[in-house]
């Protein structure tokens, strides 16, 4: 029931109560007058963002430009520890292993999430127990998703080599294969990380207007094409919120290859963000382990404005 | 109004000092969940049998992991804020001695006999001062399987020599000779454990006083020939072992998928307790001298009190209790080895189910050693893994392998500090 007022529970709304204190009004009225009331109700979260988003960045900053002893600052060395990751072999191969692991698992999550986002939008009954039982790899930790396949993988009691063995297939070696560890890595990754994409997709396939496929299917559009032209233009921005998403967390992804592998064999699997881990936690070199950091916290930025500068080129809708 | 003047009155009575539990409230740091299971069950009678001695100190068991705790510590000694006590493994001591993460206890100890341990008082010394009080002992074992070995006809081995024959005999797809591991997870510590006792056992070592990598040696030679012939010339392992961790080993040995492997002797228990059940057994480490005990490297939990604790005292009366005879007994049912003397002279010591842990106490007793690590030592564990994992995968030659592991080992201390 609304009222000329406003609706009933708004009732006396506009009757503001006079402030108590002169000043207090005063305030109040400048708060109004020059439209700062946002802002100053915005302060408490952006302070708060303030300190536990940006004040580590400039720590980490701050530190990667001395030399430590654990955690103590000892000496101002500017930017030679940069200096000293770019000529370094290890540096620069954890960085390639980084980029092969980050974009080889992008390249199969998103697909994959989209194609089961897409069958769990069609009319199929049980639609929520499948849904509920995609989504249990992601609902799983780290640490135990990488115990698991290090049990299902295992060369000498793991069940897959069960199954080879009774296929007649020779011993593999696995994740103590040099060759293999990284691309069984990503699979692993692909598989506990697909089921976030599904979601988001499946969400953002809710909001086309069936009015769309109706038109397409008029114009002769397959279901291939009308993906194509319809679907995919229609949620881009949900794909490419995603894709930025999914990737800062490949990127900064530590406990899944530590648990795993450990950064071998001969240093295959070892990561820009795991060779953060071994400086800064298990060397306690710190200020090399935050340079690290620091190229790692770049690349994130690089892939982020990238994806928004192809959203905007590509933007349709 | 009445309502919020009566709440906030009781609200400052609640924090006053004098109206405020007058117990001391000292914060331990263990390395297990204190829940159901049998330790941890043990660990709760424990603390409130202190508690009941010492009514004006109450304890907060809080539970940091073995992955986490040093680098929780050191974060937290930099921030002027660490707990009372701490539980810290052995290795790990000069590195937090070295980080300033720990305090001496010389000041704070009472009438504690020095002579009253398995191993000298000293192991735990570091510059002249006692930073640590160890709660118990373990040493790296063989164990083996006995149903596996009875079946190939197979005899425990005593040498590495008799080792790369009998795990030979043994070695198949479905069954590894003797395993190991060269994973670079879980900080390398059954490669570690392995190495650091190999070196000692062939009369060298690792890592001199400054801890510089001397590896270069006869001794490490001896390893690194060890590792290349047992997967090698003697088909004793499979390359597998490259990916393997202490985890992986010690579910090899209890599904009888691993004949024999070096684990530490904590583990023993646990492997009983599995399908493996009796036929799980163990041995002495295997030595480079036919009739020559193997020397041992003897690890363990020690209690440590954090540099910024409030209650020194009181800390220092726990760590004393928790090493009393009277708790390492407690422990010791639970599995744990003891590192007093004196709770050995316990009844239960007498019985069957007491029997490994009684040989344990004589083996390290006449072999076993304190071992002091550099603070870079689990750096030179991932650095000795990846270069074990290349004669493994790649062939490199032993020489080649224990150069690369100098060069890299050392540069990596001189640099990105």
């Amino acid at each position: 029931m609304r009222s000329a007022a406003g609706p009933a529970w708004n009732a006396g709304a506009g009757r503001v109560r006079e402030p108590r204190g002169r000043a207090a009004s005063q305030l109040l009225r400048a708060m109004q007058s020059m439209r700062v009331a946002p802002y100053v109700l915005l302060l408490p979260a952006l302070t708060l963002v303030g300190l536990i988003a940006f004040y580590p960045v400039y720590y980490a900053v701050d530190i990667s430009l001395y030399q430590t002893k654990f955690l103590q600052k000892t000496a101002f060395v500017g930017l030679a520890q940069y200096a000293r990751l770019l000529t370094s072999p290890d540096f620069l191969r954890a960085l390639g292993t980084s980029l092969l692991y980050a974009l080889g698992s992008l390249a199969l999550t998103l697909p994959l999430g989209m194609a089961f986002a897409l069958l769990l939008n069609r009319p199929i009954r049980f639609k929520s127990v499948f849904r509920t039982i995609l989504i249990i790899p992601w609902t799983l930790s780290q640490t135990v998703a990488g115990l698991l396949w290090l049990w299902l993988l295992n060369p000498s009691y793991g069940p897959i080599k069960y199954v080879l063995d009774q296929l007649g297939f020779g011993q593999f070696l696995f994740l103590s294969s040099a060759d293999w560890a990284l691309p069984i890595l990503v699979l692993v990754n692909t598989w506990m990380t697909f089921p976030l994409p599904m979601i988001l997709f499946q969400a953002a396939l809710q909001t086309v207007p069936q009015e769309l496929y109706d038109a397409a299917q008029m114009d002769g559009c397959t279901a291939w094409t009308s993906f194509w032209g319809v679907t995919l233009p229609f949620i881009q921005n949900s794909v490419m919120a995603t894709a930025i998403m999914t990737t800062l967390h490949f990127f900064n992804m530590v406990t899944l290859i530590y648990v795993m592998t450990g950064g071998g064999p001969l240093d295959s699997t070892q990561t820009l963000s795991v060779r953060v881990f071994l400086d800064a936690f298990v060397n306690f070199k710190v200020a090399s382990g935050a340079a690290v950091g620091m190229v790692i916290f770049l690349l994130n930025i690089v892939f982020s404005l990238f994806y928004i500068r192809v959203l905007r080129r590509g933007d349709l809708y | 109004m009445k309502l919020i003047r009566i709440a906030a009155w009781a609200l400052a009575l609640a924090c006053a000092p004098g109206f405020a539990a007058a117990a001391t409230e000292i914060v331990f740091w263990n390395n297990f969940k204190v829940d159901k299971s049998p330790r941890g069950q043990a660990m709760t009678d424990i603390v409130s049998k202190f508690e009941a001695k010492n009514p004006d100190i109450k304890v907060r068991v809080e539970t940091v992991p073995f992955a986490t705790v040093d680098a929780n510590l050191i974060q937290g000694a930099a921030a002027g804020n660490t707990p009372d006590v701490i539980k810290i493994y052995n290795v790990a001591l000069s590195l937090h001695v070295a980080a300033g993460s720990i305090q001496p206890l010389d000041q704070y100890l009472g009438k504690i006999d020095k002579t009253d341990w398995l191993l000298p008082w000293d192991s735990t010394v570091f510059d002249g001062k006692k930073y640590a009080l160890p709660s118990e002992y373990r040493f790296f074992a063989l164990m083996y399987r006995k149903d596996v070995l009875d079946k190939a006809g197979v005899q425990v081995p005593t040498t590495w020599d008799e080792m790369c024959k009998a795990a030979g005999t043994i070695n198949s797809p479905q069954v590894m000779g003797y395993g190991f591991g060269l994973s670079q997870s879980q900080a390398a510590s059954i490669l570690l454990e392995w190495a650091d006792d190999m070196a000692l056992a062939a009369g060298g070592s690792w890592l001199d006083d400054k801890g510089r990598a001397i590896a270069n040696n006869p001794a490490g030679l001896k390893f690194m020939t060890t590792v290349a012939d047992l997967v090698g010339k003697c088909k004793a392992s499979s390359q597998a072992v490259v990916g393997y961790t202490y985890e992986a080993v010690h579910q090899g040995l209890a599904g009888g998928t691993i004949a024999m492997a070096g684990m530490g002797t904590h583990r023993y228990e646990a492997l009983r307790a599995t399908a493996a059940k009796d036929n799980l057994r163990w041995a002495p480490p295997p030595s480079f001298e036919k009739g020559k005990a193997a020397p041992v490297h003897v690890l363990g939990w020690t209690f440590v009190m954090g540099k910024h604790t409030k209650h020194p005292e009181a800390a220092i009366k726990f760590m004393e209790y928790m090493t009393s005879p009277e708790v390492q007994v407690v422990i010791a049912k639970a599995g744990e080895m003891p590192t007093r003397k004196s709770t050995y002279n316990d009844p239960w010591f007498k019985t069957p189910e007491a029997s490994a842990m009684r040989d344990w106490a004589q083996y390290i007793a006449r072999n076993g050693k304190v071992g002091q690590y550099p603070s870079g030592w689990l750096n030179f564990g991932q650095i000795l893994a990846s270069e074990s994992q290349g004669i493994v995968l790649k062939g490199v030659s032993p020489a080649q392998a224990l150069a690369n592991v100098v060069e890299r080992y050392n540069k990596a201390q001189a640099e990105g500090k």
